[in-house]
């Protein structure tokens, strides 16, 4: 029996922390006298974004966390984020293979799955969008706190991209220092930003980034019986956990809707220029970076 | 290698270096060298350390300390403090100890607007310090209510660290932060009580009340001419705040300018004052800062090595009721706070705490506020305090470590004394 | 010769601490730009918060040796203190010697990450993107140069400890 230690980038209460914990028994469950995952912790053993870094130098055997935190090493994760095919399909159309050549490649880490990739982001206001004439918004004026990804989509819908620490968000909405963020639908509730943030825009855009990475030697050193017992569990995890976090959001958009956040629907084609706007800057930013995988991440992420 | 004796290794480690005269920093970097090569193997192991420590300090948050210990510097250096304490002392002669009750009274203002007590000790201590020095107040009566006002601001809202813990343990943000009103007022004023005693025990802590009393015009005339210009300072701090103008993290810049502006429209924007306060500002940020960046490495190897959380399950195995469970995590938190920082704390004692605190049916929200106030504690426990430490940056050459520390004793009872309160009776305190 | 270098020296490690005063100021200014514009509807300075950020780290790291050369950081003295004076000076070197070994360990391994990040030409992606070396090379600079302080304290055998602050 193998056993590895795993870390993740969230702290255990938080809902994708508790996703990863589910494939950890699973394979606990699943892999008795062959292989098992200890929990080390999450962001209080390895600061999130130095995480991928201990995977490769084999201080842990196994990671789970958002892949665009390297995006300046790993260009290619915006094929996550601006992707649309889902995990199952990305297992059998050969997508999944690229994607672990790159991070292989460019992180020293071997890709296992992508649980969890059913997400949603969604742009919430404080103050009510301005509607363009063709029925779309035009947020010129406001400041949304963003991400790094979501930079160049926001700056196409007229917004100034500031950001804002996690910890102080709660008080600059309360205070009206900005106008609002992007954020998925699971866990907006979990820091009450929703208390402040009346309108959300809909659809949303993008699509979960998380990954679960290997050590490779570790991998490597693994028994084929362990490794098959690993990338099954991964690939039955990829689908649970969808189903799980889309009932999720499910819930937690009727929740807030019933806490008063109103929902500002964008339809028809207005619907499509906004997205199209999103997955664009995505892709843009993957080409730009020369990325030598953007043709094969193209054709096998994104079916828009 | 067990629970225990990982953590007399990182632990002892470190207060046998310290113990040894090696700077605290030191002490922190060589025993994070050796956990490093102990728990996460070899040249690697050191690699992650170094890796982890580029994420320590670059981190916004952390802004305001190097500027509100600059706003301090200036006010002192250009002589504008002086000026202000003056009329101040003119209009207040007749209260002993003022200075000290003026302290806890603005800090608890500010602590209305900022969230960080670091930030707060900091803007507190340089400001003051120097000062009530020159005036005759002994160093506890200077030291003890500026770090325990400093250390109020976490508790009263707004507090990014409550927005932290609510969202971590699942409590409601809005409700925990309101939650922290009362006890921030009930611990500003038993802090006051506090200083009303000092002087009565030691009536030389505080210089004599003026024996002559000024008349009321000239008191009005320094009023206006010394204390109200001030206005822009504390406009420029805290107006900005609540004008949703600048987050409570930029506006320590402002305050940065308007003691610039008004020295300069004072005459006393002099190069040599601006250099001894852009000195003493790089001298006492970087004391803290480096020191920071040492242990929140050392934090993460404490979790790493698994000396901390071996202890809180420990805790957790025993079967108690409601208020001992409630000490247990008491006794937890204060000796995890001895070495470790707040966050560190929460994301690793939450996972075990909250569970327990269903089980036993204990409110959420008497949780909540306990944690916060223990956590308050942490910041001022040796032998890793940050407090301890801004308070050291700002005092006079050979203040030590343990003066500080007993400065900070009475005020740290009022902090253990609510919390005890809190315990057993907390419809006294958290009011819904 | 070995007099010019050591000047070379010391002015190396004030200037450095000058660098560090100046990315203090740097930083306040530009929040004060920063939120001025944002306030007049001007937008905002996008690499302001990185920039500002990294000067924590940059002021902090090349203001250390710097506070070293003064012995200003926080030491703990009272227990040696209380050492006859052949203990206080045994005890002083062994805590330098450990110091100058420790430091000058993790300014080589930061020097060494920082070059192998170099050569892979990775980012630290904030608000802007800053090449993921710099933070190595800052961490590198400051703990050889502390670690040179304390060695230069061992060559001239001045062991008493001595801090900011005695306790
Ligand atoms: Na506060
Ligand atoms: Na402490």
């Amino acid at each position: 029996e193998t056993t590895l230690k795993a870390v993740s980038a969230f702290p255990s209460n938080l809902a994708f922390a508790q996703s990863f914990q589910g494939f950890v028994d699973l394979v606990n469950e699943r892999g008795k006298g062959v292989v098992q995952i200890q929990m080390m912790g999450g962001p209080e053993v390895f600061p999130p974004n130095q995480q991928i870094d201990a995977v490769s130098r084999g201080i842990v055997d196994m990671q789970y966390g958002p892949a665009t935190y390297s995006i300046g090493s790993l260009p290619e994760a915006y094929a996550f984020v601006g992707g649309t095919v889902d995990p199952v399909e990305t297992r059998k159309n050969g997508g999944l293979d690229v994607m672990r050549e790159a991070m292989l490649e460019k992180l020293g880490v071997y890709l296992l799955g992508r649980p969890d990739s059913d997400i949603r982001f969604y742009i919430y206001t404080t103050g009510e969008p301005k509607r363009t004439g063709d029925g779309g918004v035009d947020l010129s004026g406001m400041q949304l706190r963003a991400l790094p990804i979501y930079n160049k989509f926001f700056e196409s819908l007229g917004a100034v991209p500031i950001s804002v620490p996690v910890a102080d968000v709660y008080t600059g909405l309360e205070r009206n220092t900005f106008d609002g963020l992007g954020f998925p639908m699971i866990g907006i509730r979990d820091l009450s930003w929703d208390k402040f943030l009346k309108y959300r825009i809909d659809p949303g855009f993008f699509q979960g980034d998380l990954s679960i990475v290997l050590n490779p030697e570790a991998w490597e050193g693994l028994a084929p019986e362990a490794q098959e017992l690993l990338t099954q569990a991964a690939a039955d995890w990829e689908v649970q956990s969808g189903e799980h976090f889309t009932g999720l959001a499910k819930e937690t958009e009727a929740e807030i809707a019933k806490a008063g956040v109103e929902t500002v629907q964008l339809e028809g084609e207005a619907a499509e220029k906004f997205l199209d706007a999103a997955y664009e800057t995505s892709w843009q930013a993957l080409k730009e970076s020369g990325s030598p995988y953007y043709d094969r991440l193209r054709e096998t992420f994104y079916d828009r | 290698m067990s629970w225990q004796a990982a953590a007399l290794l990182l632990g002892g480690g470190v207060i046998f270096l310290m113990a040894l005269g090696t700077p605290v920093v030191i002490a922190f970097l060589t025993v994070n060298l050796i956990g490093a090569v102990v728990f996460m193997g070899g040249l690697g192991g050191i690699d992650q350390l170094i890796a982890n420590a580029t994420s320590s300090i670059t981190s916004f948050a952390l802004v305001p300390v190097p500027l509100f210990i600059l706003m301090g510097e200036l006010l002192f250096h250009t002589g504008m403090a002086v000026r202000v304490f003056d009329a101040l002392d003119k209009i207040l002669g007749a209260i002993r100890a003022r200075l000290a009750y003026l302290t806890v009274i603005g800090g608890t203002i500010f602590a209305t607007l900022s969230g960080s007590s670091i930030a707060n000790t900091a803007m507190l201590g340089s400001t003051l310090m120097p000062d009530m020095e020159k005036r005759g107040y002994s160093k506890s009566l200077i030291m003890g209510p500026i770090i325990a006002t400093g250390s109020i601001a976490m508790i009263i809202p707004p507090s990014s660290l409550a927005v932290l813990l609510g969202s971590l343990a699942k409590i409601d943000v809005g409700a925990l932060l309101l939650a922290g009103v009362v006890p921030g007022i009930i611990l500003s004023l038993m802090y006051l009580a506090v200083i009303r005693l000092h002087v009565w025990i030691d009536p030389e802590a505080a210089p004599p009340v003026s024996p002559v009393s000024v008349p009321t015009r000239e008191k009005a005339l320094a009023l206006l001419r010394d204390v109200a210009p001030m206005g822009l300072v504390i406009f420029a701090v805290i107006g900005l705040i609540i004008l949703g103008v600048a987050s409570p993290t930029e506006s320590a810049a402002f305050g940065v300018l308007a003691v610039a502006v008004l020295a300069l429209i004072y005459g006393k924007l002099r190069w040599k004052a601006v250099e001894k306060a852009l000195w003493g500002t790089l001298s006492v940020s970087v004391m803290m800062l480096v020191i920071i960046l040492a242990s929140a490495t050392f934090s993460q190897l404490l979790a790493f090595s698994g000396a901390s959380a071996g202890l809180v399950a420990w805790m957790a195995g025993f079967e108690l009721g409601p208020h001992a469970t409630l000490l247990a995590m008491l006794a937890v938190l204060i000796l995890l706070g001895m070495f470790m920082d707040q966050l560190s704390i929460m994301m690793l004692t939450l996972p075990i705490f909250m569970p327990l605190i269903g089980m036993q049916g204990i409110d959420p929200l008497q949780f909540g506020i306990i944690m916060l106030l223990a956590l308050e504690l942490s910041l001022a426990t040796p032998p890793f305090g940050l407090l301890l430490f801004v308070m050291l940056g700002v005092a006079p050459k050979g203040t030590s470590i343990w003066e500080v520390v007993r400065a900070c004793l009475p005020y740290l009872a009022c902090t253990l004394i609510l919390i005890l309160v809190l315990i057993w009776l907390p419809g006294l305190i958290i009011w819904q | 010769m070995m007099a010019i270098l050591g000047k070379l020296y010391s002015g190396l490690i004030h200037v450095l601490a000058v660098l560090a005063v100046i990315s203090i100021l740097v930083a306040t200014g530009l929040i004060l730009g920063d939120v001025t514009m944002r306030y007049l509807g001007l937008g905002s300075i996008r690499a302001s918060s990185t920039l500002i950020e990294y000067a924590l780290l940059f002021s902090t790291m090349l203001g250390a040796p710097w506070l070293m050369r003064r012995r200003g950081h926080i030491t703990v003295t009272s227990l040696v203190e209380q050492l006859p004076p052949a203990g206080r000076k045994a005890a002083g070197a062994l805590a330098l010697g450990i110091s100058t070994v420790t430091l000058l360990i993790l300014g080589w391994r930061s020097a060494m990450v920082g070059y192998d990040k170099f050569l892979r030409g990775g980012a630290d992606i904030r608000s802007i993107a800053v090449p993921e070396w710099i933070a190595y090379g800052i961490l590198a600079t400051g703990f050889v140069l502390m670690g040179t302080e304390c060695l230069r304290l061992i060559l001239q055998r001045r062991f008493e400890p001595h801090g900011s602050v005695a306790a």
